[in-house]
């Protein structure tokens, strides 16, 4: 791209060889710009490209790419989001993670778009990028650092106390296959296991300070968009709880309307009636002491929280959401004064707050039936409830010491080297965590199956009437009883998500959430007015297919298919309390069937078809599965 | 309107730190209305971040009745805009030497970081986009003599948002 005719993306991609300690600017693409939009798209598109098979998570050869998409750092409402996608470190397949704070937009107002970290450096450094200066520098001085010290010497050492920083903790030096990404000290990029990619390349940090901005296409344009963007943002039903409770009002839908809520390792379906009022979202509300925005974020849904009682009376942290608060219910702990504590120690050590949650859950479940003892868990007593164990495993696991090694690899691996049936406790899908029951409804089941970094929600799990809207067809989310039109559903949100993660705006304020919220057509003109490119709601809509596929594609090409696309035994044999029990072996196949072939996909093996990607304009990528005898020629 | 009446009823910024949730809308809106650009490093205020101490601060000029920064100016380049009651620096008469910066008791004169000058908030001509975008009332614009009893009230029923 011309440098000055460039609005919205900054139109240069770092590309940093840690080997070598060779940095490189490039121009951003056109073509891949205007195919692949930004942030998530790219980033899949070039870990496809660049990335092979054979190359292990840890390996040298695999790639760290961050990337922001064009509307980051803009005036469009929650225009902070930036991904980080690799090879995961637990799906050893396709992996990203999105994080939101101030580090995204700090990376485009220094001029950048993308970085991608190939090799590994040999002392552990970190990346100082000062506008137009890009440099390595030495981090002898806080590698072993805690998040929160590396924070604070960075900005000391660098003399400037307003900088942003993304870093990794103990965990990602210590390659914990949880660990994760961590910005503005409490915003992470968690899933995946990006932190271990990043530690695996002894790579500490990136410190931004941007001051260029981002120049738009339609600055006429701006200032009206963002007033009536707020205005429906704030006039959406959901908005009056994100901007409350944030997250954490989820506990109260799950737990007594969907009547699951992940606890204690799947053995109860839910929160007994006896604790949940000690761990409700009223029960959270009353730790806030005010709430936090991340960049350009009218939603507020993060908060600054205190410790009421018991031992973490004191703790003041900033907020956990409700994934912590199903850590706590995983492990059996029904307090949420130990929850702030775990949302603060997880932050410091720069480690994912679930992997440890559900890895000790696991080994929870393990005592109980009397597979492991004191003797395997360095004296540490892991029985359901106990805050001081869970604390103490966290840490053993960060440092990967003792049995902690053994957790810090992730509950399918751990349970595959433990052996002895144990796999059967590791609820997984491609070895992510499964957060939310599949056997609520069968979207949440296919879109949790389907997955293109293992068992989650926020690829293409429906959770507004979008698809209905979008369709003009009689569509409920909340009924997820019957398995009709829901393939059809999910398809379009990994679609519509795709985009979301691409524009790099935050999935809570738009169609993913809430059908009254922004969906396609509002990311069309904002796409206008920023970038100046006219794009229909219906081409945003191929794109985020096309990003789709190439996720596919990957894992294709790392050797998954659609036998991987499943949930452990539990899940078919074990009702719960919802409509649909449990899953229906039969059904679930059928759906999958229909799924692919409303994709375009083989159904026998879930790989996308030479067709289809031919269709979408990625015949490079045809040619090399065909190459590798995955798709047929 | 006469002198009396303009400083009677002038309308000035006020900040509540307890509901600024730090998400910098203000910095970005306040650059973009002055440069055009989406750049919260030229904003003329700001949203000062103590992690350690777990707070988010918004800082905004006070275009206080007796101006440090006005006094200390060598050169007479800060004055006071009769229609909005704004300090505000005249660009040509400036010379750059920062003595502002050094006297105003906020530290909110700014050093433009793409071209080194002294800058300063000017309310946008008398209707500042930072209080318009707010999404909590964290920065707010009102009559000199409303401000205090918005806080008071804030201050008073101990609440931060409307519970839903």
């Amino acid at each position: 791209m011309e440098k000055e005719k460039i609005f919205g993306w900054a139109g240069t991609i770092i590309r940093v060889d840690l080997t070598r300690e060779k940095i490189v600017k490039q121009p951003l693409p056109k073509e891949l710009a205007m195919n692949f939009l930004g942030g998530a798209g790219i980033n899949a598109k070039i870990l496809y490209d660049e990335v092979g098979p054979e190359i292990d998570p840890f390996d040298p050869e695999n790639r760290l790419i961050f990337g922001t998409g064009p509307l980051t750092g803009t005036m469009i409402p929650t225009s902070a989001r930036y991904t980080v996608t690799a090879k995961g470190a637990f799906t050893f397949a396709f992996a990203d993670s999105n994080s939101g704070g101030h580090f995204g937009p700090e990376l485009k107002f220094a001029g950048y778009d993308h970085i991608i970290f190939q090799g590994r450096a040999t002392n552990p450094v970190y990346l100082w990028i000062d506008d137009d200066k890009v440099e390595l520098r030495d981090a002898s001085k806080i590698w072993g650092k805690d998040v929160f010290q590396s924070d604070d010497i960075l900005k000391e050492e660098i003399g400037d106390p307003d900088i942003k920083i993304a870093l990794i903790g103990p965990a990602g030096e210590n390659l914990v296959r949880d660990a994760a990404i961590m910005n503005d000290r409490a915003r992470a990029a968690g899933w995946g296991g990006v932190g271990a990619v990043m530690g695996s390349k002894k790579l500490k940090a990136i410190a931004v300070r941007g001051t260029k901005g981002v120049q738009v296409a339609h600055p006429d344009k701006i200032e009206d968009l963002f007033q009536k963007c707020v205005e429906m943002m704030k006039g959406s039903a959901k908005y009056k709880w994100y901007s409350y409770y944030g997250k954490p009002w989820l506990t109260w839908l799950r737990n007594e309307k969907q009547k699951s809520n992940p606890t204690k390792n799947f053995n109860l379906p839910r929160v007994p009636a006896s604790e949940f009022p000690k761990v409700d979202h009223e029960a959270f509300a009353k730790h806030i002491v005010r709430w936090k925005g991340c960049f350009n974020c009218q939603m507020h849904c993060g908060h600054v929280l205190r410790g009421l009682a018991g031992p973490f009376k004191d703790v003041v942290g900033e907020g956990y959401e409700y994934n912590q608060m199903i850590d706590g219910y995983m492990m059996g702990i029904f307090d949420l004064n130990f929850v702030l504590k775990w949302a603060v120690e997880t932050n410091r050590l720069g480690i994912d707050c679930d992997g440890p949650a559900y890895a000790i859950a696991w080994a929870m479940e393990l005592w109980e039936r009397g597979l492991i003892s004191e003797k395997d868990t360095d004296g540490i007593k892991l029985e359901w409830g106990n805050q001081e164990a869970a604390l103490a495993m966290l840490n053993k696991i960060v440092y990967r010491e003792g049995f902690g090694d053994l957790l810090a690899e992730g509950t399918r691996l751990a349970a595959r080297k433990f052996g002895k049936g144990t796999e059967k406790f590791a609820h997984q899908v491609k070895g992510g965590r499964i957060e939310i029951d599949p056997r609520t409804g069968w979207a949440t089941a296919l879109s949790h199956a389907t997955s293109t970094r293992g068992s989650d929600h926020l690829k293409g799990m429906p959770l507004s009437n979008a698809y209905g809207k979008w369709y003009g067809v009689e569509y409920n989310y909340a009924d997820d009883s019957s398995t009709e039109h829901k393939p059809e559903a999910v398809i379009f949100f990994e679609n519509m998500n795709a985009v979301i993660d691409s524009l790099a705006v935050c999935k809570n304020v738009t169609w993913t959430q809430s059908e009254d919220s922004f969906g396609l057509p509002e990311f069309a003109e904002w796409m206008y007015a920023v970038t100046g490119y006219e794009y229909t709601p219906e081409q945003l809509l191929r794109i985020g297919e096309r990003i789709y596929n190439v996720e596919r594609a990957f894992n294709s090409k790392c050797g998954l298919t659609r036998d991987d696309d499943t949930f452990p035994e539990k899940f078919f044999t074990e009702p719960i309390e919802s409509k649909i029990k449990c899953l229906d072996r039969e059904t679930f196949e059928k759906l999958k069937d229909r799924y692919y072939m409303l994709r375009g996909w083989d159904v026998k093996t879930g790989h996308p078809t030479k067709a289809k990607l031919e269709e979408l304009g990625l015949s490079d990528i045809a040619s090399d599965l065909v190459k590798r005898g995955i798709i047929q020629g | 309107m006469s002198e009396d009446e303009i400083k009677e009823k002038r309308m000035m910024l006020f900040t509540d730190e307890r509901k600024c949730t730090g998400c910098r809308t203000c910095e970005l809106a306040c650059a973009f209305y002055h440069y055009k650009e989406k750049n919260p490093a030229r904003a003329l205020l700001r949203i000062i971040k103590l992690e350690n101490k777990l707070r988010d601060v918004p800082v905004v000029c006070r275009h206080c009745g007796k101006a440090p920064c006005l006094e200390a100016c060598p050169v007479g380049a800060i004055s006071r805009n009769k229609d909005t009651g704004a300090v505000v620096i005249n660009q040509d008469i400036c010379i750059g030497c920062r003595a502002c910066v050094e006297a105003c008791p906020f530290s909110i004169i700014i050093v433009d970081p793409k071209t080194n000058k002294v800058t300063k908030c000017d309310l946008c001509g008398g209707n500042p986009r930072c209080a318009m975008v707010c999404p909590t009332g964290a920065v707010f614009f009102t009559r000199q003599d409303v401000g205090p009893r918005i806080l008071m009230r804030n201050r008073l029923e101990k609440k931060v948002l409307e519970k839903p």
